[in-house]
């Protein structure tokens, strides 16, 4: 297995390595390639080089591809052009082995030719192309305050008789009196008429909403101005209130409560509810998270044949320790990808799944919770999974699946049980599950996984990023985040996470309103069939004698629904036609289709 | 459906113990229901709770935060904040009728504007009682009216919800008469110069407004060509609040009459139970109540548990009233026969002037003053002049305001209040001659349809394939033709009320064979429908259909749209909207939307920092050889076909 390990080596894009060393923390984020542009002074130009990556096509067989290239943006401005001579020399110093070097001008003009033609068989020959990764803002900027006023969002977490529980932001002698006219708002209502509660406070010209979820002994409250519609805003509150019954459950928060209405909840929670508390509050305020939005997970890109085979070892290794295991001991096993909170297999009894909240909250205290585990460790964990059964707990196994030189790309074994005692049980089926695993020459494949897929890799031009949701399996995909590392970061300024983050946060503004476009306030679906456009446009005010001209927004976006899928599109900016694009949309609901097996778990193993 | 209506000043109580002292107004609309002074300074105090506490914590404005909308599991309460300290709250039930919050935001906003346009400001009112009694009169029969028949407030669809835009009519003055060169004088110049810049009216007469209102029978037609066709004076600042004032009290109570403008006109229910009905009107006959409807054609008619609208038996009233008078002075009993004397007869020829032949339209067109000092002495104040809180260069005063009429068309005549000339019957006679010799020419060219030369119009133009609303952010002005919707479709036993009321009193006056006296009241009820829907004597088809031909001009797919589809659509739209607002894209930032929709149509949105488009496109009626063309760039605005694209440049 060894061995394996030395080719996998290879397989890690070279601009990932560099911008391994360069990061101060060491960490590299999942779900992004990490790619290193030119010092230019152009804000437009984006110079991104990608050495070595995996085809969709051949992912089964693992060929690579070899190339590196870059992309001009389309608004590109002659006069930068000109002065921008790193754009080559940094091509060559990160690739190290660049064999395609663009020398003069033709080849340039080449290039960006290429880019506006992503399907990989018209670029076989030519190093791949990347889409441009720079996505104008058009959306106000969010304030940083300490004042609780001037915040766009605050979650607020309380007991029935007011006690304070949790706030996303604020001190607690500020949300102290907050708390009390919360819980004063709610009773009032709730007293006057049972029937009758409060749902949302809307403050229509500045577009803030106060959404409200009675969940009696606990309230919460969101406020938030971020543009959210009050469904999504209720959705929010629901997942929240959900990890506080994952960790409690609900008959022991009745039983806490029915002694003593007044009870402190803080006193019961560990502390490191409160630490994924506000961890998913950040992941819902200001991460790209559309698993919530979406209401569906996200699986690994695995090919089929791989898939399938996992599954076989699962139903046939859970057939071969029925002895060991009697039945009704596992309900669900799955293994997953940590790093990315991806599903990569699944095994569940037949005619039952577990709901996306209980699998998106199980995921995100993996990643949150025990991330720094290491592969000697097994934990048996009691989770409730409050859209399974809000009353009860459910045991989990989890073991990180042991793998030297894939230290970020960390995969778990989870199998879920009903019984309390069962630990050996689950530890001894997993133990021979790996094995057989590893036996069938599988755990490097499992690994290899690594990213998912780029945006290039599907034949659609002009599309900068897509999310594709297929109903019937409640799974959505999406091409992996082209990170664009941004100039400052070569200071050696730990700017890298800010301007990540920045990235996530644009493509999480655009695709909320590309969501709520097609959806009203109550959460229902405007059209069961219904094809919309957004285009965003704003000018630059920098006149044409500045030094630099700044790149005018014309970005379109498109939301495509079906009985069948959903498509959320963004495309590069400067594209306005329409017929192009919905080309684009339709070869990518095609290409979806066509790879549907890979991209999402189709059945699971079912016994 | 509707709960509560409150006005409240926080400002008035200092402690605990005078918290009763906030409460300006508080009136329920369910009569059952009465709740304790606690029961209502509760309600008041939760509101006002939730006032400062969704204000502690948002960051912005005062101006900006006047706002605010309570969502209950049944209930919402939509409440404003005015002049920095009074908060006014409706509360509605949310019942099968469904209306979204945002049309009773906006009538939130017009009940207050309107009553500062009759009353001047809260704040203005020394005696805070003077202001309840005021609200008392004005507020709650403006509220009790949607209460008693909510679909008023959808009436004027989308473009309601912005009541600080208004509409302007759209019209098509393409198509002049230029027969005779004489005609070469414009219907604007008519105005201009024989009218506002005479010497005697030069400083008196402030501004002259002509409106072009959707009356019952036609305004299901042609909704571009509604709304202010023009007024003359630059300085006039509140245009958007005055305009929507008449736009309001047209849909609300169909047409405009006399009492509808002078604010005596509302909508009333009637006793489910055909007896009590009786016994009430005897009653209320006994005690010399201005309601007489104890005409039995007309409460026969009137289906149990529907509402009578009194606004056309209100002249049978007044009349009723006045002869009570004569009577008791000169002895002479009130018999029906001298009652129906009485009966305010459809002015024709009050002034007879030369009628303009070349008109196609119908030659009876009817004209005349709806309020003005013509009207009998007896009629209150209201009936003579309105006087209105208008603005002009920055100063709001008291201005008198003359309602005049011609078929469709309202004129407001504003002047100081000091100027006289009104009172002078001759002079209003005169003033009367002009306007209907301008609008005569109004109407000719842009109602008027010759087919002689509208031939390759007639060629050319079918029914327009798409429907719009632009809203102007800077000068408030909003064009629209999506068509609204006019009713909610109810229990089918609900048959409306209004027109039962109408042919009531059609058969009244044609049970005499119309006798008119000479003697009138100067009462008058401005639109059509006599000619358009007088049953015993029908219009000609012909005249008809050149009349509707003329407003084909205006008229556009929707038009014809069901009244359901109509709804669905209006709520997607606002859908739509609701959602483009919710963006937070910078201030400078632009967006457009385009929507396809399962049943055919497009919808496509713009919002920038200047205007908000919405435009509705019926893709089946597309040109397809426009449809197949892809040679071009095709962008959102572009796809939505060539006769978008030529209006809007033209409108541009």
């Amino acid at each position: 297995m060894e061995s394996d390990e030395s080719y996998i080596d290879n397989l890690i894009p070279a601009g990932m390595t560099a911008s391994t060393k360069k990061d101060n923390d060491g960490i590299v984020q999942p779900g992004l390639t990490i790619t290193k542009d030119s010092p230019t002074v152009s804000i437009n130009l984006d110079n991104t080089i990608v050495s070595q990556r995996l085809t969709p096509s051949s992912s089964s067989s693992d060929v690579l591809e070899e190339g590196s290239s870059f992309m001009g943006s389309m608004h590109m401005n002659p006069r930068q052009f000109s002065t921008d001579n790193g754009m080559n020399i940094i091509t060559n110093d990160i690739t190290g082995e660049n064999e395609n070097d663009i020398d003069d001008q033709s080849d340039l003009v080449d290039q960006l030719a290429q880019s506006l033609y992503s399907y990989a068989a018209t670029t076989r020959n030519y190093p791949k192309p990347i889409i441009s990764n720079e996505v104008p803002n058009v959306f106000q900027e969010t304030q940083d305050s300490d004042e609780l006023n001037k915040q766009d969002k605050n979650f607020f977490i309380l007991s029935s008789a007011g006690k304070p529980i949790f706030s996303m932001n604020g001190e607690d002698n500020q949300i102290t009196s907050y708390m009390g006219i919360i819980h004063t708002i709610v009773n009032y209502f709730q007293l006057n008429n049972p029937n009758n509660e409060i749902k949302t406070i809307i403050l229509p010209p500045k577009n803030q909403k106060f959404v409200f979820l009675n969940k009696n002994p606990i309230v919460l409250m969101v406020t938030s101005t971020r543009g959210e519609s009050v469904n999504e805003l209720a959705s929010q509150l629901d997942f929240l209130y959900s990890y506080i019954l994952s960790s409690l459950s609900e008959r022991q928060l009745s039983r806490l409560f029915g002694k003593r209405s007044n009870t402190d909840l803080r006193n019961f929670l560990e502390v490191t509810d409160f630490e994924n508390l506000d961890r998913l509050c950040q992941v819902i305020t200001y991460e790209f998270y559309p698993e919530l939005i979406l209401n569906s997970l996200q699986c690994m890109m695995v090919s089929k044949t791989l898939r399938n085979k996992l599954h076989e070892i699962m139903s046939t290794q859970l057939v071969k320790e029925s002895k060991f295991l009697p039945r009704g001991t596992l309900l669900y096993g799955m293994i997953v990808s940590a790093s990315l909170n991806r599903l990569i297999s699944l095994i569940r009894p037949k005619g039952h799944s577990l709901h996306t909240t209980d699998l998106q909250l199980l995921f995100s205290l993996i990643q949150n919770q025990f991330s720094n585990m290491n592969e000697n460790q097994e934990l048996w964990v009691p989770i409730c999974f409050p859209k399974f059964n809000a009353n009860g707990f459910l045991y989990s196994y989890i073991k990180f699946l042991p793998c030297k030189n894939y230290e970020h790309n960390k995969n778990v074994l989870i199998l879920i049980s009903g019984q309390k005692d069962s630990f050996f049980k689950l530890k001894l089926f997993a133990d021979k599950l790996w094995n057989k695993i590893v036996d069938e020459n599988l755990k490097s494949k499992i690994f290899d996984i690594g990213q998912g897929y780029k945006v290039t890799d599907v034949p659609a031009p002009l599309v900068h990023h897509f999310i594709y949701k297929a109903k019937k399996y409640v799974q959505f995909t999406m091409p992996d985040l082209e990170y664009h590392q941004s100039e400052e970061d070569s200071d050696g300024n730990p700017s890298f996470q800010n301007a990540k983050f920045e990235y996530a946060k644009k493509l999480r503004t655009y695709y909320q309103q590309l969501h709520d476009c097609i959806t009203s306030e109550g959460g229902r679906q405007l059209n069961k069939s219904i094809l919309n456009f957004i285009r965003w446009e704003l000018k630059s005010n920098v006149g044409a004698t500045a030094s630099f001209q700044k790149e005018d927004v014309n970005l379109m976006g498109l939301v495509w629904v079906t009985k069948n899928f959903e498509l959320y599109l963004i495309c590069n900016n400067g594209i306005t036609d329409k017929n192009i694009i919905f080309k684009s949309a339709r070869k990518i609901v095609s290409w979806c289709k066509k790879n549907e097996s890979k991209l999402f778990i189709q059945d699971g193993a079912v016994f | 459906m509707l709960q509560f209506l409150t006005v409240v000043d926080p400002t008035r109580s200092h402690s605990e113990d005078d918290a009763f002292e906030t409460l300006v107004l508080y009136h329920e609309f369910d009569t059952k229901k009465i709740s304790s002074l606690n029961d209502k300074l509760s309600q008041i105090g939760i509101i006002q709770g939730i006032w400062s506490f969704t204000g502690s914590l948002s960051d912005g404005s005062q101006d900006y935060d006047r706002e605010r909308v309570i969502e209950l599991e049944a209930e919402t309460m939509v409440t404003i904040q005015v002049e920095s300290r009074f908060l006014i709250t409706v509360s509605v039930n949310k019942d099968n009728v469904g209306i979204p919050y945002q049309y009773y935001m906006s009538q939130l906003w017009f009940c207050y504007k309107f009553f500062i346009l009759e009353y001047g400001q809260f704040s203005n009112f020394q005696d805070i009682k003077e202001l309840t009694n005021l609200l008392n009169e004005q507020l709650i029969p403006f509220w009790s009216d949607i209460h008693l028949k909510p679909d008023t407030i959808i009436r004027r669809g989308i473009e309601s919800l912005w009541p600080n835009s208004y509409k302007i009519a759209d019209l098509d003055f393409k198509y002049r008469t230029s027969t005779n060169s004489d005609d070469l004088e414009t219907w604007e110049s008519i105005i201009k110069q024989n009218i506002l810049f005479q010497e005697e009216n030069y400083l008196g007469l402030k501004d002259i407004l002509v409106y072009h209102l959707p009356t019952k029978k036609k305004r299901k037609f042609g909704t571009k060509s509604y709304g202010l066709v023009q007024h003359f004076c630059a300085n006039f600042e509140n245009i958007a609040d005055l305009s929507n004032w008449v736009y309001n009290l047209q849909s609300k109570y169909d047409d405009l009459s006399s009492h509808v403008i002078a604010g005596n006109a509302h909508y009333k229910e009637v006793p489910t139970n055909l007896m009590e009905n009786e016994q009430q009107n005897q009653e209320i006959g006994q005690d010399g109540d201005t309601v007489a409807d104890n005409h039995q054609p007309l409460t026969e008619r009137v289906n149990s548990g529907s509402k009578l609208m009194h606004n056309l038996t209100l002249p049978v009233s007044m009349a009723y009233e006045a002869l009570q008078e004569v009577g008791t002075t000169t002895g002479i009993s009130n018999s029906m026969s001298f009652f129906e004397d009485y009966i305010p007869f459809w002015s024709f020829n009050i002034f007879s002037g030369k009628k303009n032949t070349s008109l196609r339209r119908n030659e009876n067109n009817r004209y005349g003053f709806l309020i003005s000092p013509l009207s009998s002495d007896i009629l209150p104040q209201n009936y003579r002049t309105k006087k209105l809180h208008l603005t002009f260069d920055g100063k709001t005063d008291i201005y008198n305001s003359l309602f005049w009429y011609y078929d469709d068309l309202l004129i407001l005549i504003i002047c100081e209040k000091t100027f006289d000339r009104i009172w002078d019957h001759n002079y209003l006679k005169n003033i009367g001659y002009i306007l209907r010799s301008s609008m005569e020419k109004l109407c000719a060219n842009a109602f008027s349809f010759s087919i002689d030369e509208d031939q390759e119009w007639l060629k050319s133009n079918n029914t327009k394939n798409f429907a719009y609303t632009v809203i102007d952010k800077n000068s408030k002005i909003l064009r629209s033709s999506i068509t609204p919707c006019y009713e909610l479709s109810l229990d089918s036993d609900n048959k409306s009320p209004l027109e039962l009321v109408v042919e009531g009193v059609d058969e009244l006056l044609t049970k005499n064979g119309l006798s008119v006296t000479e003697r009138h009241w100067g009462l008058d009820i401005m639109g059509d429908f006599l000619r358009f829907g007088y049953k015993t004597e029908p219009e000609p088809q012909s005249n008809m259909d050149e009349s509707k031909l003329a407003y084909k001009k205006y008229t556009n797919f929707l038009d014809s749209m069901n009244n359901d589809k109509l709804r669905e659509l209006h709520e997607e739209v606002l859908q739509f909207l609701t959602s483009m607002q919710n963006s937070r894209r910078t201030k400078e930032a632009s967006e457009e939307r385009l929507i396809t929709l399962g049943n055919g149509l497009l919808c496509y949105l713009k919002e920038n920092e200047q205007q908000l488009v919405v435009i509705l496109k019926n893709w089946f009626f597309q040109d397809s050889a426009e449809r197949s063309n892809n040679d071009r760039e095709d962008s959102l605005f572009s796809s939505l076909g060539k006769d978008v694209i030529d209006w809007w440049e033209s409108a541009q």
